[in-house]
């Protein structure tokens, strides 16, 4: 047989499954964020944490439907935006008047091992919840991370007698929350060990996980801080926070939008 | 004042003034695709949504969003950050 040359179809990127499902679900064509997607399924593989992942939101495409996503999952906790959210290249910023995102995910859905995650890209000082969880009928395992207040970190995870408060100066980057009955309680901004203790057996709220606010309707503290990744996971060591930095950054560099 | 009479840099300075019917008709709908109203009440109890949300509504049931009434952004009193016990 003979094959005519010119009838041959190039033959584009070959990517893998997680990000083939993006494709299906988002649409995404732009090949630099197909890239960065690929070789952040890549290094996740690498490093061994593709398994340890519930959801990773990386917000890019510049839309509110494609930033509602979770790349480990497609068909699982899409992102649902609430009020006024602006969205671009860089990211989902909320306007710190009424918005906030819903992961759909139940805080108490992973037990006293968990690892919560969030990639700000905005530095501001104020009463401003970057990640949490409510319950108004039991507060005392609410959650809330408020990255700069005052010049502090503020750790309520729970909230059960158990804040812990560090210096931090600027909110941007990427943190990194876990807590385990292995590898105890830490908290990474960026490559930075900020809180190393020990592990908190007490399971978080039984509410949706939310970004930019803290979910309690009498006393909201919105966020106006730009996010550019989150993810939430188990069974964290800090060397996986260290190499999930490590692919995160990686991530954002190519997007030209790192901090 | 209406959105189209002021600039985007000044879309945190107001939000769209509601009634209490328009309120109701707007919770738990969505603006655009993944994303949903939100009204809120300011200082003085006033329900409002934000520039953003009105701007950004694409919901054809809703577009009358855009021709709400604008007024200055009034929060309320944020209560203090509470010690943990």
């Amino acid at each position: 047989m003979i094959i005519n040359p010119y009838l041959v179809q190039p033959s584009g990127p070959s990517y893998g499954t997680l990000t083939t499902a993006w494709i299906a679900a988002t649409g995404e064509t732009d090949l630099t964020i197909l890239g960065a997607l690929n070789t952040l399924e890549t290094d996740l593989t690498t490093y061994g944490l593709t398994a340890k992942m519930t959801a990773l939101y990386p917000f890019a495409g510049g839309t509110s439907v494609k930033h509602s996503y979770n790349f480990m999952n497609t068909a699982a906790n899409q992102l649902s935006f609430v009020g006024g959210w602006t969205h671009s290249s860089t990211g989902s910023l909320p306007n710190g008047t009424n918005a906030y995102a819903n992961t759909g995910i139940l805080a108490s859905s992973f037990g006293t091992d968990y690892m919560l995650n969030f990639y700000s890209r905005t530095d501001s000082d104020g009463l401003l919840s970057d990640l949490g969880a409510y319950n108004e009928t039991n507060t005392t395992v609410a959650v809330e991370v408020l990255t700069r207040l005052s010049g502090s970190l503020y750790m309520d995870i729970p909230r059960v007698n158990e804040r812990i408060t560090v210096a931090n100066s600027d909110s941007r980057g990427n943190y990194i929350f876990f807590n385990n009955s292995s590898n105890g309680r830490r908290a990474f901004r960026n490559s930075t060990s900020l809180i190393n203790t020990t592990y908190l057996a007490v399971a978080m709220t039984n509410k949706d996980l939310i970004f930019s606010d803290w979910g309690n309707l009498a006393s909201p503290r919105y966020s106006n801080r730009q996010l550019a990744f989150g993810g939430f996971g188990s069974n964290f060591t800090a060397t996986d926070a260290a190499n999930y930095y490590t692919a995160v950054q990686a991530f954002q560099t190519t997007l030209s939008r790192q901090v | 004042m209406k959105l189209t009479d002021i600039t985007q840099a000044e879309y945190p300075k107001y939000v769209g003034l509601l009634t209490e019917v328009q309120k109701d008709e707007l919770v738990g709908q969505q603006y655009t695709e993944d994303s949903y109203f939100n009204p809120i009440q300011d200082a003085d109890d006033n329900w409002i949504i934000s520039t953003e949300e009105m701007n950004f509504c694409t919901n054809v049931d809703f577009l009358w969003v855009k021709d709400l009434d604008l007024i200055p952004y009034n929060p309320k009193p944020t209560p203090p950050f509470p010690p943990i016990n």
